[in-house]
């Protein structure tokens, strides 16, 4: 499991909320079942920062690179989430054809709209909410970030996962980390500090952390495993690195 | 090659609102018989951006232009060819000049004849060969500038408990077909409130023009009343439009759907009608009146049926227009008439 290897502490961190009516955020286990994770995954976040920089596609990776970045995102809805089944269409090669003589006239076979046509159901959260505190060690773009999200600006217009869930970021502020022995933790927290609680719920998800543009675009360099706590709750912890922003502690992966 | 050149320069954020009067306003396929979608944890209708955006691709196409994401029920399947002679039907170019055409320029060919493409993109590849003498710069992908949320109505719901039973003929395939039941279901009533964003920088990508923006501003309430005769769609009626023009590049709002509420006495579960809602537009009015030195133009266009409360009244539409021309300025308040489509 990668970790980030940036020392924040003392650091000046960028802490804003993004949230929205609704989310998705891809399961990669999953296929024909579009499931979501429930907390927004570290690569989705930092997409999201990009998107408000207008960075291009596959660009920016190396920012968001553990040993130069460090992010903590403290959920801060409950995180329910719905199925809206949808009919999908196939767009391989031989699936899209065009009306003969009519520019334009753009068509899937209805052939294969008839045997190829898939109802995939998507889980959505509803209302999710995530409060995210972002370290990074390059200034120059950390600076542009500020500037952007102060001044309630966004290049490309943020969403959370997929564009119909159209998202909104806000209370934001320049804050700075500083270290604490506090052992009870509002961010999402790396499995192995957790200390499960009787009668409490542990929730686990692992998710993609870290990506490398390659030649066919991107892959996923790290994952990490991390317990999370809906709304106002905490997570106990035992021998974590955890920070203190704001009046939170967390811990930055 | 292209007339899309003159793409749109100011962002714009979307409201619209909707009600849907004993009719079912988006189905859920999985369910049995197609159950309007409802949110269990709110009791809120669902409806996705793709149903929205079904009826403005179809209002599209009988308005004339051309799209890329034909409904099946209407399209015309005639001689169908292979999608390798798309870029030659769009073009009228043959086979020996496409190689020198660049992708970029068959992008944009593509673009001027696919409207719904421009507005919310598409996925269109070609096959490996014609992709490659096309050249890299064809993208397989083209992203939207013009975003729409699912929308969660204002009211929870109330599904009907009289449902009329169907009796259809359904073909399973070749040429077996079978007679069956279905159970029609539908919501009492239900205010639907969309939520979009147009994005000026994504413009860019696909070509979206000034006159596509200004052409959303008829075609949304145009859509609503013309694409929705179907027996499960019927009673649906627009109600309230607004398209936000911000000055400040890259700035928008967010939510401004969450300004809108109901105020009335009358409890969810009675409402039947937009008579029977009065709507509480004094939150959005404020974030406007927060953010007028971002805002160029509102754009409006209200039923003549609807109430509305402000902080000051309660009152029709002139009510809205003069709460939005105090949050923004008189001069910044612009009416829509939809039938003026200047087309």
């Amino acid at each position: 499991m990668t970790r980030t290897s940036l020392d924040v502490t003392g650091r000046d961190c960028l802490s804003f909320t993004v949230s929205g009516p609704w989310a998705h955020f891809r399961r990669l286990d999953t296929t024909t079942e579009k499931l979501t994770y429930r907390v927004i995954p570290r690569t989705t976040a930092a997409g999201l920062v990009a998107a408000v920089l207008g960075e291009p596609r596959d660009s920016y990776y190396d920012t968001f690179a553990p040993e130069v970045s460090a992010m903590a995102i403290t959920p801060l809805s409950s995180l329910e989430t719905m199925p809206i089944p949808q009919l999908t269409l196939p767009t391989e090669e031989g699936d899209i054809q065009t009306a003969d003589g009519v520019s334009g006239k753009t068509v899937v076979d209805p052939g294969t709209i008839a045997t190829e046509r898939k109802r995939r159901t998507f889980e959505y959260i509803v209302d999710p909410a995530y409060r995210i505190d972002l370290v990074l060690d390059d200034d120059a773009v950390f600076e542009r970030v500020a500037e952007q999200l102060l001044a309630g600006r966004a290049t490309y217009t943020p969403y959370l996962g997929k564009s119909e869930c159209l998202a909104t970021i806000d209370d934001v502020e320049r804050t700075t980390v500083t270290d604490t022995d506090a052992t009870s933790v509002h961010s999402t927290v790396p499995e192995e500090h957790v200390v499960p609680g009787a009668g409490k719920q542990l929730r686990i998800e692992r998710t993609p952390a870290y990506m490398k543009a390659d030649e066919t675009g991107r892959r996923t360099t790290g994952f990490v495993s991390y317990a999370y706590s809906g709304g106002d709750e905490t997570l106990t912890v035992s021998d974590a690195p955890t920070k203190e922003v704001e009046d939170r502690t967390v811990c930055f992966i | 090659m292209s007339d899309t050149t003159d793409t749109v320069e100011n962002r714009s954020e979307i409201v619209f609102l909707y009600d849907a009067e004993d009719t079912n306003p988006n189905g859920n396929p999985l369910s049995a018989n197609d159950k309007p979608r409802i949110d269990e944890s709110t009791g809120k209708a669902v409806v996705t951006d793709v149903r929205l955006k079904r009826y403005l691709r179809d209002q599209l196409d009988d308005d004339g232009h051309e799209i890329y994401i034909k409904n099946p029920s209407k399209a015309d399947y005639e001689g169908a060819i292979d999608r390798d002679d798309l870029f030659k039907a769009v073009t009228g170019l043959e086979e020996d000049d496409i190689e020198d055409y660049t992708g970029a320029e068959a992008a944009d060919a593509f673009l001027n004849n696919a409207v719904d493409v421009r507005y919310f993109g598409a996925t269109a590849s070609f096959s490996s060969e014609f992709q490659s003498a096309l050249g890299d710069g064809f993208p397989g992908q083209f992203i939207g500038p013009v975003q729409f949320s699912h929308a969660r109505s204002l009211n929870t719901v109330v599904q009907k408990s009289e449902s009329k039973q169907l009796s259809t003929v359904v073909s399973s395939g070749g040429d077996s077909e079978q007679g069956t039941f279905a159970t029609d279901n539908r919501l009492q009533y239900a205010l639907v409130p969309f939520h979009g964003i147009v994005n000026e920088v994504g413009a860019e990508s696909t070509g979206l023009t000034e006159a596509d923006v200004s052409r959303l501003d008829t075609l949304l309430w145009r859509a609503l009343k013309n694409q929705t005769l179907t027996r499960s769609k019927m009673g649906h009626h627009p109600q309230l439009y607004l398209r936000v023009e911000y000055s400040t590049d890259e700035y928008h709002i967010g939510r401004l759907d969450d300004g809108l509420a109901m105020s009335q006495d009358t409890p969810d579960t009675e409402l039947r009608n937009i008579t029977d809602v009065v709507l509480d537009v004094s939150r959005l009015s404020e974030e406007l009146d927060r953010s007028t030195e971002h805002i160029d133009t509102v754009h409006v266009k209200a039923n003549p049926h609807l109430k509305v409360q402000t902080k000051d009244d309660t009152g029709g539409p002139d009510q809205l227009v003069t709460a939005l021309e105090g949050a923004v300025g008189e001069g910044a308040v612009e009416r829509i008439d939809v039938y003026d489509t200047g087309e």
